[in-house]
């Protein structure tokens, strides 16, 4: 389809307007983010030609102008929360980031802090166990502040040098769920001194407008400091963390390419635009 | 100014464009939005003024009915109690099929079914623990089998529902890409195995534009027989029910609202439309177009009741119409003159109504149409589908020809529904 549209472009010499509208609109970027470009573009009066360029130009300097490393924490241990909706990759995200730790000669620990779904625990144990790192986790239904608690105390007892810390998903519209979110945070905050290193919201890069309702909800009750782009190897390319990073300064950090505990690497621009376009 | 008596392009295209605006936020595909907002246009220049309808609510009223004609009309799980029923749940990763294929297990058991829940997905890390956990906490069995190799399991399982007279497998098979040619070619080595009855995907409801080519590859993969959407708890306005709709032409048969086993709901196509369109300046008239075609249903089926074409159907929609709106009839309000109509207090109970829709469903589409066939030996098998004591049928059976009978004895109405 975009090729055939391409090859039109050179043929009729027009790559109009309303085509880099469509492309924008079928890549999930949102009605508002998509005229806004177009406006921009107008206003610069870009060439017909060059409307691809400008647009690739556009992302670069949305994606430049945010941080996208990793924090690490000076005093270990640095602490990493995975936060999102149901089903968007936090467990395996955790899983594949406590490998290349590990295989970065840092020492991990986990924590099954999604005490609420069926398996999750049994998911989470057995990454750690493939992976051979220590997991801290509690029985199914037990408080998850408690279990994160009890994980932190037992990474700083043995020293480690990242914890990560896995919760349940949950929809943005479920109050209570947010609230405990809360809970956990402060609980977290409170035992280490300090915020998280890391707040990471894991969106499934299929998803559509609904992110930004969940952007707005969760970054109320936890201070997001980034995206992991997950499922990232399908069809889909997640045009909608475009008008997320311009539109609330939050990164996208990482990517996940993948189900294989390999499968994740740090957001690359060049990559987002080279499967975009 | 309305010339010739048409509506202008002008009215028209400012009511299109925030129309398109919905749709497209509700994450509609594109390619279904612009082909809707066409028609609607196309229809809408040939429709001539009404006086006394403002033109942006004229032309609401039609892409209204174009979104109804895309979502067709529902269709129920396609399970034959007399054979060994196969369903299979597919979908792209982490989109809730193994928690739906519990929901359906659930739902299925509600009626009567023996369901077994059989485990198929090898690769996701825990995935049968999942399944055990929750159906366990249900009191569904789960097939345990320890091998990892598909045809074992299938042989095993087989023998299994065969030995353990049920009614209904649900195969939760592992999560993929419709880009992946290999893993979805497993999917039709499955089905030309088993031959399902149903072959759903699950999809996430929160999924955007690519919602399109998900479904499209699936259906054209294995041939869908539905879908089911999950995540309708979300604030996601859900528009690749439509894209699913559209591209596919299969039903969507249930929707998912949460995560526990009873949050699984039937689909309702109206509340998806207003569930997208239901937005700023458009929504009241959104409301107003929806309250008269609803009206004009009424009328429809009054005229039904009138004519004593009023079906068990029937019936039952309308008992669900009840239910919605808290327990006033919309069919009465049409029926000509009742003096001192009193609304019945039972049509508001909400367990009643669900007691009687059951009892329909667990009808067959023969007895629907003609209840007088209707003996002992069906009376047992329609309660025992339903869950209901055999003495619940012939009350419903016997409320069901009262109201057939209203027309002439409305008074009646305060005594039908007074089950015991
Ligand atoms: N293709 C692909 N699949 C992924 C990726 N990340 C995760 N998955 C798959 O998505 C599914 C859900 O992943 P989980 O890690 O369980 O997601 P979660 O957010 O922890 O889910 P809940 O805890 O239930 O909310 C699993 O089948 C994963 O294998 C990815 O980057 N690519
Ligand atoms: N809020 C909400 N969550 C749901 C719904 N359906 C499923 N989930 C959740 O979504 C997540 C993924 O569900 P699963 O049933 O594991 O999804 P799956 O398709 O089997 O995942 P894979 O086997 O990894 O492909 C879990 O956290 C479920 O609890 C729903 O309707 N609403
Ligand atoms: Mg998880
Ligand atoms: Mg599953």
């Amino acid at each position: 389809m975009r090729i055939l549209s391409k090859i039109k472009c050179l043929l009729t010499g027009k790559s109009s307007f309303d085509e880099i509208e469509d492309f924008l609109l079928s890549n999930d970027f949102g009605v508002d983010f998509t005229s806004s470009i177009l406006t921009e573009m107008k206003e610069n009066k870009i060439n017909s030609h060059n409307l691809m360029e400008a647009f690739k130009d556009k992302v670069e300097a949305i994606v430049s102008a945010v941080d996208s490393s990793m924090r690490i924490n000076n005093i270990p241990p640095t602490v990493y929360l995975f936060v999102g909706s149901n089903g968007s990759g936090k467990t395996t995200t955790i899983a594949k980031i406590a490998n290349k730790l590990k295989k970065n000669g840092k020492s991990v620990l986990v924590v099954a802090g999604d005490t609420f779904r069926a398996g999750a625990i049994e998911q989470l144990s057995e990454w750690a166990d493939r992976i051979q790192v220590p997991v801290v986790k509690q029985a199914l239904g037990s408080d998850p502040a408690s279990v994160i608690y009890d994980g932190l105390d037992s990474g700083i007892v043995r020293k480690v040098d990242f914890i990560l810390i896995d919760t349940s998903g949950r929809v943005e519209t479920k109050k209570n769920l947010i609230g405990e979110l809360k809970k956990i945070y402060s609980v977290i905050s409170k035992k280490i001194e300090r915020v998280p290193d890391e707040i990471l919201l894991v969106l499934d890069a299929y998803i559509g407008q609904n992110a930004l309702s969940q952007i707005d909800i969760f970054k109320e009750a936890v201070p997001i400091t980034g995206i992991v782009l997950s499922k990232f190897d399908g069809s889909a390319s997640g045009g909608i963390v475009l008008p997320i990073i311009q539109q609330y300064g939050i990164p996208v950090k990482l990517m996940g390419t993948g189900e294989g505990i390999e499968d994740i690497e740090a957001f690359s621009c060049e990559k987002y635009l080279k499967k975009l376009v | 100014m309305r010339s010739k008596g048409r509506l202008s392009d002008e009215d028209i295209h400012s009511s299109l464009r925030e129309l398109r605006i919905a749709l497209l936020e509700g994450d509609v595909n594109l390619d279904v939005v612009k082909n809707v907002v066409s028609r609607v246009e196309e229809k809408a220049k040939e429709q001539r003024v009404i006086e006394s309808i403002a033109p942006a609510e004229q032309v609401i009223t039609i892409l209204y009915n174009e979104l109804i004609t895309i979502l067709g009309d529902p269709a129920p799980l396609k399970v034959d109690p007399n054979v060994l029923n196969f369903i299979m749940l597919v979908g792209l990763q982490g989109n809730g099929k193994t928690t739906t294929s519990v929901k359906l297990a659930h739902f299925l058991r509600e009626k009567g079914m023996k369901v077994l829940l059989v485990p198929f997905d090898f690769k996701r890390p825990a995935a049968r623990e999942q399944l055990m956990v929750l159906g366990g906490r249900d009191g569904i069995p789960v097939f345990n089998d320890s091998s990892e190799n598909p045809d074992i399991v299938i042989n095993n399982a087989f023998k299994y529902l065969k030995d353990g007279g049920f009614n209904v497998a649900i195969l939760d098979t592992a999560g993929r890409k419709e880009i992946d040619v290999e893993v979805m070619n497993e999917l039709k080595y499955i089905k030309d195995v088993l031959h399902p009855s149903e072959i759903l995907l699950v999809m996430d409801g929160t999924i955007g534009q690519g919602a399109l080519t998900v479904a499209r590859s699936f259906n054209e993969e294995i041939s869908l027989t539905g879908a089911i959407f999950t995540k309708f708890d979300s604030s996601a306005k859900g528009g690749s029910v439509l894209s699913f709709r559209y591209v596919t032409g299969k039903p969507v048969k249930f929707l998912g609202v949460g995560e526990n086993v009873e949050d699984i709901e039937v689909f309702d196509p109206r509340r998806l439309i207003s569930r997208i369109l239901g937005r700023g300046d458009i929504q009241t008239l959104v409301e107003k177009v929806e309250r008269t075609i609803s009206e004009q249903e009424s009328e429809e089926l009054a005229k039904k009741v009138l004519d004593g074409k009023f079906t068990l159907k029937d019936f039952k929609e309308e008992l669900l119409r009840f239910k919605k709106m808290g327990g006033i009839s919309s069919v009465v309000s049409y029926l000509p003159s009742i003096p001192n109509f009193k609304i019945p207090k039972d049509f508001s109970d909400e367990k009643m109504i669900k007691k009687m829709v059951a009892i329909i469903d667990s009808m067959t589409e023969e007895e629907r149409d003609d209840p007088d066939i209707v003996n002992g030996s069906r009376r047992a098998r329609i309660a025992k589908g339903a869950g209901v004591e055999k003495h619940d049928v012939n009350v419903l059976l016997k409320n069901f020809s009262t109201f057939r009978k209203l027309s002439k004895n409305l008074e009646d109405i305060d005594r039908i529904f007074k089950f015991s």
